[in-house]
């Protein structure tokens, strides 16, 4: 909540006062109380070509089903990636990035949630 | 019918939650200050860890060199927990939290069948709020929640139990204690054993008056 009410002037009456709202909510605009999204910041430059740049902030949906061409965070020996995800017949593979080969999704690879809103802080 | 959610080694699967190097590894969650032992995962258990160990007694012991120690954190516990709360608001009408990591669910009404609702339900908190849980299902809430510790026992079950029908009651009771039901300590389990209850009974689960008196027995001294 701002410290600034519009009410407690000193000359003129604000015509504002009756018109003053909280400060913009983020977190409502990105419903971010929704149990399966979890904000992540990103570290590397590997999506670049993504538009993904590092230091940006991105809004991972665990809840979201994942889709050929979508971002994901993923689980790969032991590391926490970002990955594009594709599908060939019934195999999904993430592509992590394009120095890297791209890995097929088995029992040790977890698909840890999809991307679905990024929020940049810096431009 | 209700149902009992309760998540499996619910600090330790927090951290695991965002930590895929602590899959498969021994993890044990201290509590404030790294006094003693409060969370372990099931490869801390078979290392012979026990709830309320204290740290600085086991720490160093060789046997426990692969062990992944971990302070509270408890700012991420009470968000996961919130997680696991509203995944199962979005699925379940009544939703009774017990603790950080239990929750009762009211089945009373709901259609369809309750084993499969309660795998659906623990596959989404898997998947949305990252816990493993197990769930038990019973008529009552203590039967749910020792259907839960059943289900916690069975290290490749289903992760789910349903004790809602009397015969599989009548055949699962003879093989558990009476400290295995909600409620039930020590005192009262001696003062129930020395009077020949050795295991639960759908004929002492009922009675009142045979808990009743063994409860109030120890409020009165007896």
């Amino acid at each position: 909540m701002s410290r600034y009410q519009g009410d407690d002037t000193t000359g003129f009456q604000s015509p504002a006062q009756d018109y003053i709202e909280p400060v913009i909510n983020l977190a409502r605009l990105l419903d971010l109380r929704r149990p399966g999204l979890y904000p992540v910041r990103v570290n590397g430059h590997e999506l670049r070509a993504r538009g993904i740049h590092h230091g940006d902030i991105l809004i991972a949906n665990a809840a979201a089903e994942p889709a050929a061409g979508k971002v994901c965070v993923a689980f790969l020996h032991g590391e926490v990636v970002l990955a594009t995800l594709t599908r060939d017949k019934d195999t999904w593979w993430l592509a992590p990035s394009a120095s890297r080969a791209i890995v097929p999704v088995t029992d040790e690879v977890e698909i840890w949630a999809i991307i679905d809103k990024l929020v940049r802080t810096k431009v | 019918m209700f149902a009992l959610i309760d998540g499996n080694s619910f600090y330790c699967s927090c951290e695991r939650a965002f930590d895929p190097t602590l899959r498969n590894k021994p993890v044990v969650v201290l509590s404030n200050n790294d006094g003693c032992v409060i969370a372990r995962t099931q490869e801390a258990k078979d290392l012979g860890i026990k709830m309320g160990d204290p740290y600085h007694l086991i720490a160093r012991k060789p046997e426990l060199k692969p062990v992944i120690w971990k302070s509270s954190n408890y700012v991420l516990y009470g968000d996961m927990s919130r997680r696991m709360y509203e995944v199962l608001v979005d699925r379940v009408p009544q939703v009774e939290p017990y603790s950080i990591d239990e929750m009762f669910l009211d089945y009373r009404g709901l259609p369809g069948d309750h084993v499969a609702r309660s795998g659906e339900i623990r596959a989404a908190v898997r998947r949305i709020a990252k816990i493993p849980t197990c769930v038990g299902i019973g008529p009552t809430k203590t039967l749910a929640k020792l259907a839960n510790k059943i289900a916690k026992s069975e290290r490749q079950g289903s992760g789910v139990c349903d004790l809602s029908a009397a015969e599989r009651r009548a055949a699962l009771f003879p093989g558990l204690g009476l400290a295995d039901i909600w409620g039930l300590g020590a005192a009262s389990v001696e003062k129930l054993n020395r009077a020949g209850v050795l295991f639960p009974s759908a004929h002492l689960l009922k009675s009142r008056r045979l808990v009743g008196l063994s409860i109030r027995g120890n409020q009165k001294q007896f």
